[in-house]
């Protein structure tokens, strides 16, 4: 049977749509009709690397949405092939490309492969009429461009896609070029900006967009005021923000002058300077506890750590981390008091993968100067999201934590591997008395090893009949406050009918009113500990939810707490 | 749920479901009756408005004929009706037509696929033709997954994909075919050149 062409063309298209990049290349050669049908439909790619490589050769690599950690088609090849393949990812004037990264790691042995590559991928294109869809361009380590090529290469990108400019060091620098650049229709469209390295570069250049990040010599009070004025003044979407690096240190007292605001007052430097008063002082505000929302670190380059203590911004600051944790640590010098969070971020780890281990080792050796050797955090809640950190260092941070106070771990990935350690962890007064246990990503912990908390949101790859419904009888026999919940999702699909096998109560699927087309099955559990509430437990096929509920409204009450924590700021 | 256990009635081979669900009865164009559920006809928009639009009871299902489906036939149907059974119930995707939407195939999915291309390709044609969106999508991305790791030469043969010299064979073929006019012309033209003229005028 003549399979593919019995196709009506609408068919084609939607397996063309849906074949990964290599096989699409490979049907465009089988025919000009398939060539032409191939190049009619519009591919979406999530990135292309591009790399200068010894001996005129280019890494050209290309990676999907589909499979986007694994680049697909990747390969040292001639500098023209790599420009053809490159070019014909736009052949369909629809075509989108998300990221083009272009890295040159040997750039001093061969510093011009970039300025002869741009200009003979340019001159290729001179007879197309389109411009290049992409929405980020990323200019790598160590690239050398001269800054007429890095000017045509923003000339030839398609001004309504390209949305987002890195660059690590940025071409050679003239006022003329300059002025060139931040005409063009590409660069006024930019939403975020980011340039690693040093430049010489006005500050206003790049006040219209939403985000940007540079490093300059240095910036004037004027300057400084006209930055904050502007994203005060603009509606910017959230999480639009601007930082600017000086070689100059800044002068407050110059940036305060010419606020028409009054600056802020900071009750924690306060306290800081009453305590440095006198002894007596000292005594006296070290004898009055405080109690802190959430107290924040950021690992910075150049063994800096920004520490901030947050909601409604009462106190930040950027600096060494001996001089932050000293700060953090006078937080403490009440035994009474506490932080309700304390959340570790650190958004540069590819960069500095040990930034983190190294800033919690500080913080215990400033502990071990500070306070007696049983000392331990008062923190409620430990926020973990962005960055890495050493197992072993993890867990001795969490024996660090005083397990009277701590209750709540939120982590995006579960540090400990080894089995030993996390059965170190799991045998901790800190782990047992945790009511609040968040992880993004798979947890290896076995789900048995869990004890039912007030809120549990895990992922494992698989559960049996058994692990599931082991958890839900041990959650539903423990008295909890309402609206609690466990949400345990995995990656392979649940054994459903091994868990309602398992159930001790009838069978009985009764969804709630609001339930949605996930829901497999719903079970009502009566509770041993309250007649007025419930435990309704909903089962997908890779996702268990289960929530204290009252008899009488289990819908409001089902997802309200999670609707809370999804709301929550990291 | 196993592809054999999905809950499409076959008149002919199963019984009479229990649940007091309305069950709508279609005819395959081999005469073969299916009573599928009302939910699963929600998974094809064709069938979903045919049923709306004719707002039967469940008096008029059990009396009237069975709807007639004229360009499926009951093996086909068969598939097409299983898949609504299982999914039923389930969100239909929308597609904006910006970056596209990741496609993966259920298990039950990939085990009902699993048949020769012949019904393959009447399964999709199905799916096109009653307008039901996912299985239109796990039925292409099936195909496009026939194509991974495959050198043109492998691709030619797994889609049956004719040469250039075969397109332009059925392309003339298909002038031809409208137009006997034309290919008498051309003939014509091609004596004219043989005998040495210049100009066909």
């Amino acid at each position: 049977m003549d399979f593919w062409s019995k196709f009506p063309e609408n068919f084609q298209r939607s397996v063309i749509k849906k074949l990964d990049y290599k096989s699409r290349c490979r049907l465009r050669k089988c025919s000009k009709l398939d060539q032409s049908l191939v190049d009619s439909c519009p591919v979406f790619l999530d990135r292309v690397d591009i790399q200068p490589r010894p001996g005129n050769l280019m890494y050209f690599g290309i990676g999907e949405y589909e499979n986007c950690e694994e680049l697909l088609c990747d390969k040292d090849c001639e500098m023209e092939d790599t420009i053809q393949d490159f070019l014909l990812i736009f052949k369909n004037s629809n075509s989108k490309l998300k990221t083009l990264d272009i890295t040159h790691h040997n750039y001093r042995l061969h510093p011009e492969a970039l300025n002869v590559y741009i200009p003979s991928l340019l001159y290729s294109m001179r007879s197309t009429t389109y411009r290049l869809k992409i929405e980020e361009l990323s200019i790598g380590n160590y690239s050398e461009m001269i800054n007429i090529n890095f000017l045509n290469l923003l000339k030839s990108m398609d001004p309504c896609t390209l949305k987002c400019l890195s660059i690590r060091k940025f071409p050679t620098q003239t006022p003329e070029i300059w002025k060139e650049i931040v005409e063009t229709e590409q660069w006024k469209n930019l939403k975020v900006i980011q340039i690693s390295e040093k430049t010489s570069v006005k500050l206003d250049y790049f006040l219209h967009t939403d985000r940007f990040c540079i490093y300059i010599d240095s910036l004037s009070a004027e300057e400084c005021w006209r930055c904050i004025q502007k994203y005060l003044e603009n509606p910017f979407p959230l999480h639009s923000f601007f930082q600017v690096f000086t070689s100059q240190e800044l002068i407050m007292e110059e940036i305060f002058a010419k606020f028409n605001v009054k600056p802020k007052d900071d009750p924690v430097e306060r306290r800081c300077r009453f305590r440095k008063c006198s002894k007596l002082d000292k005594i006296l505000v070290d004898s009055c506890p405080v109690v802190l929302e959430h107290v924040n670190f950021e690992p910075r380059l150049g063994s800096q750590v920004y520490f901030s203590i947050e909601e409604e911004l009462i106190h930040e600051h950027c600096g060494v981390a001996q001089k932050v944790l000293k700060d953090f640590l006078l937080i403490f010098k009440n035994p009474k008091s506490k932080i309700k969070k304390l959340s570790i971020a650190h958004f540069n780890f590819q960069r500095q993968p040990d930034a983190v281990n190294d800033f919690v080792m500080s913080l215990f050796a400033e502990m071990e100067s500070f306070y007696t050797p049983n000392f331990l955090l008062k923190i409620e809640k430990l926020a973990f999201h962005w960055g890495e950190i050493r197992e072993t260092v993890f867990l001795e941070l969490f024996k660090k934590l005083d397990s009277k106070v701590f209750r709540s771990i939120f982590l995006r990935k579960f540090p400990i591997k080894m089995q030993e350690l996390m059965m170190e962890l799991v045998e901790t007064e800190q782990w047992k008395n945790l009511k609040e246990i968040r992880l993004q990503e798979k947890l290896t912990i076995p789900l048995e090893r869990i004890q039912p908390v007030n809120v549990l949101i895990v992922t494992f790859h698989s559960l049996s009949a058994e692990s599931v419904w082991g958890y839900v009888k041990k959650f539903r026999s423990t008295p909890s406050p309402l609206q609690s919940f466990f949400q345990i999702s995995t990656s392979q699909n649940l054994p459903i009918e091994e868990i309602l096998a398992s159930f001790d109560d009838p069978v009985r699927n009764d969804p709630l009113s609001n339930s949605d087309a996930q829901v497999k099955h719903t079970q009502r559990f009566q509770l041993s500990w309250s007649p007025k509430l419930i435990l309704v437990v909903k089962i997908g096929s890779r996702r268990v939810k289960g929530t204290i509920c009252r008899k009488n409204c289990p819908e409001e009450d089902f997802d309200a707490l999670e609707e809370i924590l999804v709301q929550e700021i990291v | 749920m196993s592809v054999e256990n999905a809950p499409v009635v076959d008149v002919d081979e199963a019984a009479i479901p229990v649940e007091k669900k309305m069950y709508y009865r279609f005819e395959s164009n081999d005469k073969k009756e299916f009573r599928v559920s009302e939910l699963a006809i929600q998974q094809s928009e064709t069938l979903n408005r045919l049923v709306e639009a004719m707002g039967y009871t469940s008096e008029d299902v059990e009396n009237k004929p069975a709807i007639a489906i004229e360009n499926i036939d009951g093996k086909t149907l068969k598939l097409v009706f299983q898949w609504c059974e299982h999914h039923k119930g389930e969100a239909i995707p929308v597609d904006d037509g910006s970056v596209p939407k990741i496609v993966e195939i259920p298990e039950f999915d990939a085990k009902l696929m699993d048949i020769d291309n012949g019904l393959l390709f009447k399964l999709i044609w199905a799916a096109d033709y009653l307008n039901i969106v996912q299985l239109l999508n796990v039925s292409c991305k099936k195909v496009a997954n026939m194509a991974q790791g495959k050198t043109p030469a492998q691709l030619r043969r797994v889609y049956l994909l004719p040469s250039d010299e075969e397109d332009e064979a059925a392309k003339r073929a298909a002038q031809e075919a409208q137009d006997p006019r034309a290919r008498e012309v051309e003939e014509e033209f091609e004596e004219r050149k043989r005998q040495g003229g210049n100009s066909f005028f």
